[in-house]
């Protein structure tokens, strides 16, 4: 699945991490962090995933959206 | 307590299936499950996965070795069939290990830590299966992040599974009171207590952090308000805390040893240019530092894996241009304390691409010759194409397993490339053999041919396993082309060089095809003798294991027991036969397990066991590849008709034939077999004219090309086709000319199996010997003759009794009990025997008296008052 994607986790995740997580973009709200990017397909999504679970952040929502 | 209830919850897990403790990071899955073993002194076995463990066979060899570190004789064969990549099945090594662990008496836990890195189908249905026969002393405890691809709903619905979950494991607020006020002694306000639970949820590295970087504070509870009150990802703000308590040194330790996946004093020293890490080491785990020994002797370390993500994700920060460096320091450590596959994760963590593939070539022979294809496709995958044609002797290994594989268009790809860029003769010879693996798999006979010739002229003999590789594919070439005299010599060329290397497998694959082709030439005897001097020569080896003895021997015992049948030694024959295939059953490769089967089949036949036989056969039809096997499959499909067509199967017959026929015969081999078989289904339809001229030319191709097996069941034909046709002289002549050519080799069953007419044909013959003499006559050996006149007598009267008689006292012993209607298990304590010798028995059973099953074996044992 090719497209966008933005998670939501609570609490602000420094900018820093971004990297980690393959280049997403932060953005903030109260005290929720955004996660916004592009993916190339399921196995990177998973692997974010993976990488939140394995921070013990708590995940809020996601949202993808598939690209034609 | 909280621990207490999760402790009698874990204790009641040994009475079920499966103990699950499911939950992210940090909760302390490993520490209350290390705390119950201890306190419980429950033995056990630790399994810490780590990522590279996917490979099936990689996984339950670290398995078995960890329940070895506390019970040694469990899954000692397993252990040494999964050293023999590709020999052998994985159910089967599995099966064997549950059979061991049957026999424990005392409790033994099994603990695979880390279960969420597992993404492999294989090792998931493997460890479902595991835990489904799971014996009762033996208890497994999977700890995980997320939970695991197996039949968890169902284990639930059956309560066969204990969960321990992230809110079992979360300190309560007593928890953390508890910790900070008595175990750290903080005297810390409930209130403080309250706010820190509320933010931190009862997470248990939060709040270790918390302790750690709380006691030097001056105002603890102005530091719990700032921490409460910061909507920073908890974890960033506290490993803050954590570098800043230490001094510069620490610090970057800490930082700089995080990409190691496992830490020695010796590797830290090394990376760090320092020389007390083992002092430091040390410390960190007094001041609990989020750090584990891996082993008693505190040689190996590794961090908290969340621990260590955060502080790589520092050193990333702080240092980035260092971290190149980093990891080409390991991997020249790990390089020089033998250890190729760390160094080679390193060095491409170091992007030094050049210099891991330079660590691959030098394991890639390794690699190829214990058949680890899977580790070569998987490092294959991190490489662009020009970087894997930059390293010729990886790139052929990388295209033959690509083929191997089924990926014909790629590795020809690959193999075209490295042909036009490759002047060294060794190398080039080796590309030639790999094309020669690309032309068999995709059935292009003359083309395979052609490299095999050019692969033997370019690999020098000092290549020993490729150069007798290369001489073993000409020579099945050759047999293919029904060229038996020179796939002799190609034979024996691999055996002479073979025996030159230390490589039982190769030793046996060359002695073995040499048996086959010597009886196709009908050189029974010389076939016989090879197969023994190996077999004698395998137990006489210290070196090979006993199951490694078992596989490699399997086929040698079958060769030995089709012999001794044919030349009527039938009870011992069918006895090294179905040993032969028993053992054969534990390996994986076709040409290992197709081949003691297909010899199986023929022995029933030619004992007359034909729906044994029919049997067997449907079983070889399931697991044949004809792409791998071509000659096997011909085989097949010849013993399959003629068993037809002996049972008067007619219309089957007729629709194998039909779809024979609609297949293109490439190869002189196959034709041969296919007309034989074709010429037996006209007699059987009485069309003897059509069938003679088929024979005649059958037999004088077969006459020049020395196939005498072949000879002789033709000649057999053409007497029963001449019968047909009240040509009795001629009849007679072709049996004469199918006993010169059996006698010297006492080939028996090959007659008795063609039935009354050639009996009849055979006695008259042994009455003109007595009486007349020419020219054929005086060729044939009396005592010969009068041997299978016996034979034919002794068969007769051995039809009446069904060959229950071959039963052994022992195996009279376990049909009775059989009839008692006792298990396995009560089987193998009446006999004080084991459950696989049971197993064994029984299947003796079954085959001999062609049951189906238990209940048949049984039936049949009334019927014929075996008892």
């Amino acid at each position: 699945m090719e497209g966008k994607i933005q998670i939501k986790i609570k609490g602000h995740l420094d900018k820093q991490w971004e990297e980690i997580f393959h280049g997403m973009s932060f953005s903030y709200e109260e005290d929720i962090t955004i996660l916004s990017g592009s993916l190339k397909d399921d196995a990177e999504l998973h692997g974010i995933l993976n990488t939140i679970r394995d921070l013990n952040l708590k995940l809020i929502s996601v949202h993808t959206e598939e690209s034609n | 307590m909280n621990r207490i209830r999760l402790f009698d919850k874990l204790n009641e897990g040994l009475y079920r299936k499966l103990i699950l403790v499911s939950a992210p990071a940090g909760y302390g899955k490993t520490t209350i499950v290390t705390q119950w073993i201890k306190k419980y002194k429950i033995s056990t076995a630790w399994f810490s996965i780590d990522t590279r463990d996917n490979v099936p066979n990689d996984f339950f060899t670290f398995l078995i070795s960890s329940i070895q570190t506390v019970q040694e004789n469990v899954g000692k064969q397993s252990l040494e069939l999964l050293n023999m990549p590709e020999t052998v099945g994985l159910d089967y090594i599995i099966e064997l290990l549950i059979n061991d662990l049957l026999e424990i008496e005392k409790d033994l836990l099994l603990v695979l830590d880390d279960f969420h890195l597992i993404h492999n189908e294989q090792i998931f249905k493997t460890i479902s299966f595991l835990l489904e026969f799971k014996p009762k002393h033996f208890h497994v405890a999977i700890l995980t992040r997320s939970d695991p691809s197996l039949p968890i709903a169902r284990f639930r619905s059956q309560n066969e599974i204990l969960e321990i979950r992230s809110s079992d494991l979360s300190f309560s607020e007593n928890d953390v009171m508890e910790l900070f006020n008595k175990k750290l002694n903080l005297e810390i306000s409930s209130n403080d207590i309250k706010l820190l639970d509320k933010k931190i949820e009862g997470w248990i590295a939060g709040l270790q952090l918390v302790g750690l970087t709380i006691q030097g504070k001056k105002n603890k509870s102005e530091y719990i308000a700032k921490i409460a009150g910061d909507n920073r990802y908890i974890m960033d703000y506290l490993m803050e805390e954590v570098l800043n308590i230490h001094n510069d040194e620490m610090r970057t330790f800490l930082l700089f040893t995080s990409i190691l996946e496992k830490l020695s004093g010796s590797l830290c020293d090394s990376l760090l240019g320092i020389s007390n890490s083992q002092s430091m080491l040390e410390s960190l785990e007094r001041n609990n530092m989020f750090i584990i020994p891996l082993d008693n002797e505190r040689k190996w370390y590794r961090y908290h894996h969340l621990f260590a993500d955060l502080l790589k994700k520092r050193l990333i920060i702080r240092y980035k241009e260092e971290i190149l460096e980093l990891h080409k320091k390991a991997s020249i450590w790990f390089e020089n304390n033998g250890m190729p596959l760390y160094a080679i994760e390193h060095s491409l963590a170091a992007k030094d691409k050049k210099g891991a593939m330079h660590k691959i070539s030098r394991i890639i022979d390794h690699l190829w010759e214990t058949s680890q294809y899977a580790s070569v496709l998987k490092f294959g995958s991190l490489f662009s194409e020009e970087e894997i044609l930059s390293c010729k002797s990886f790139g052929i290994i990388y295209a033959w397993s690509l083929i191997v594989y089924g990926d014909l268009k790629t590795g020809q790809k690959y193999l075209h490339k490295l042909e036009n860029n490759t002047k060294e003769k060794k190398l080039l010879g080796r590309i030639y053999e790999t094309f020669n693996l690309l032309k068999v798999f995709s059935g292009d006979v003359e083309s395979a041919f052609k490299y095999s010739l050019l692969a033997i002229k370019n690999i020098s003999n000092e290549d020993v396993i490729w150069k007798s590789w290369a001489y073993i594919s000409n020579g099945e070439l050759h047999l293919l082309r029904f060229e038996l005299d020179q796939c002799m010599q190609s034979f024996q060329k691999a055996r002479e060089i073979a025996s030159k290397a230390n490589n039982p497998n190769l030793k046996l694959v060359a002695e073995s095809k040499t048996a086959y082709v010597l009886r196709l030439t009908g050189r029974y005897n010389e076939a016989y003798k090879i197969c023994k001097n190996l077999l004698d020569f395998f137990n006489a080896d210290t070196s090979i294991e006993g199951f490694r003895l078992d596989v490699l021997s399997s086929i040698l015992y079958s060769i030995i027991g089709f012999i001794q049948i044919e030349q009527n030694h039938i009870e011992e024959g069918l006895k090294n036969a179905l040993k032969g295939f028993e053992l054969s059953r534990k390996a994986t490769s076709i040409s290992f397990k197709g081949y003691s089967t297909l010899l199986l089949a023929e022995s029933y036949y030619k004992v007359g066991n034909l729906n044994q036989a029919l049997t067997i056969i449907k079983g070889l039809e399931e697991i044949l590849d004809e792409k791998v096997a071509q000659w096997l499959a011909v085989l097949v499909y010849s013993l399959k008709s003629k068993v037809l067509i002996l049972q008067d199967e007619m219309k089957k017959a007729d629709i194998l034939h039909k779809q024979e026929i609609q297949q293109d015969k490439n190869y002189a081999f196959e034709k041969y077999f296919y007309h034989v078989s074709i010429a037996r289904f006209l007699i059987a339809k009485f069309k003897s004219e059509e069938a003679l001229v088929l024979l005649n030319k059958l037999s004088a191709g077969l006459k020049n090309d020395h196939a005498i097996e072949l000879l002789i069941e033709v000649e057999l034909l053409k007497a029963k086709a001449f019968l047909l046709i009240n040509f009795k002289e001629e009849a007679l002549n072709s049996v004469l000319r199918a006993i010169y050519f059996a006698q010297t080799e006492n080939l028996i069953r090959v007659f008795i199996n063609e039935g009354e007419e050639i009996e009849k044909l055979v006695k008259d013959i042994s009455k003109d010997k007595l009486t007349k003499s020419s020219d054929s006559l005086d060729l044939i050996s009396k005592a010969y003759l009068n041997k299978l006149k016996t034979a034919f007598e002794f068969e007769e009267r051995q039809i009446k009794m069904h060959f229950a008689g071959d039963l052994s006292d022992r195996e009279i012993e376990v049909l009775k009990l059989i009839s008692n209607k006792l298990s396995n298990k009560e089987i193998s304590e009446t006999l004080y025997i084991s459950l696989s010798t049971v197993k064994t028995h029984i299947s003796h059973i079954l085959s001999k008296l062609g049951a189906k099953n238990r209940q048949e074996a049984a039936e049949i044992a009334v019927k014929k008052r075996l008892f």
